[in-house]
């Protein structure tokens, strides 16, 4: 009697770690995960723009028929990326996603406070290589690491009323985002903004 | 009433998350597109013909779910409290 009770115990504790187990896993075995779905339909290190959601097809499930949606897939092996996002004129937001779909940072237009929302992502160990510069430490440098070296970033304009979506695609539309091939291409970028206002008083020392 | 929030949208889903086909193309409101009562309250009907004021068509099906979405909002996981996120209220108002 001990012995088939101990026994259905034993099969319903070895149950429950089957089904804890699966379920844990489930987001890391899953095959039609955002990733997977939107890698046909946009291309990597670029911005593309998501058709608009509507009643037949919808790229992703439970969109927000309101807003203009582009995606970036990213792949930063082969060097950080800079991501340029002109907000629009109501609400635009940005926000970041690892390979298993894990949200792992998030801007908006106003928490930005500019006109145009600006940064550069690598991985940790591109961040750690970085020389430190004062160019590069410079406080309006946004750097953001990203845990896996793939993954996407999801740009959303927002159109208050309907005749306003084709200026929050359009701002969509004027966002990049592009890998700067080597670290110090990004730096010769950088400068350029910097040096143009340095030389005249250079010039007024001679 | 909805909680404080730079900007709010109310969509209709059917069942499986998908916008619901109708006449007039409209899936749902943003809190700019409203129209509201002098006192700022307002007042949506979500039925299949159509309703004076702001309608918000249901396309026919029975079993819909309407998703309020929040945008730039204090409202958080740490937000407890009926009075820091006071939600609209439903009401069934007839059945056909």
């Amino acid at each position: 009697m001990i012995r088939v009770l101990f026994t259905i115990l034993a099969g319903v504790l070895l149950g429950g770690v089957v089904h804890l187990v699966s379920v844990l896993a489930l987001p890391r075995i899953a095959s039609q995960d955002a990733y997977s779905r939107l890698t046909p339909m946009t291309k990597l290190n670029e911005v593309t723009q998501l058709p608009l959601a509507d009643p037949s097809h919808s790229p992703m499930p439970l969109m927000d028929p309101a807003f203009a949606v582009a995606i970036c897939r990213y792949d930063l092996s082969t060097g950080p990326l800079k991501l340029t996002v002109p907000v629009s004129q109501a609400y635009t937001s940005v926000s970041f996603y690892t390979r298993n779909e894990v949200a792992y940072y998030a801007i908006n237009d106003r928490s930005a406070g500019k006109k145009v929302i600006e940064l550069d992502l690598m991985t940790e160990a591109q961040h750690n290589e970085l020389p430190e510069d004062e160019e590069i430490t410079a406080a309006d440098r946004l750097i953001i690491d990203s845990p896996t070296s793939t993954g996407l970033i999801l740009l959303k304009a927002l159109a208050p009323e309907p005749g306003l979506m084709p200026q929050a695609q359009a701002s969509l539309a004027a966002s990049s985002c592009k890998v700067q091939a080597e670290p110090v291409a990004a730096k010769q970028e950088a400068p350029p903004p910097l040096p143009a206002p340095a030389p005249p008083p250079a010039a007024r020392k001679r | 009433m909805t909680p404080a929030a730079r900007f709010w949208t109310l969509t209709l889903f059917d069942r499986k998350g998908h916008l619901v086909a109708n006449s007039l193309q409209r899936y749902g409101f943003t809190s700019q597109e409203i129209m509201r009562a002098s006192d700022g309250t307002f007042e949506i009907h979500i039925a299949s013909r159509s309703r004076a004021g702001n309608w918000l068509p249901t396309g026919g099906i029975e079993r819909y779910a309407l998703m309020l979405r929040l945008y730039d909002t204090p409202v958080g996981v740490a937000t407890r409290t009926q009075r820091d996120a006071p939600m609209p209220s439903i009401a069934t108002t007839g059945c056909p």
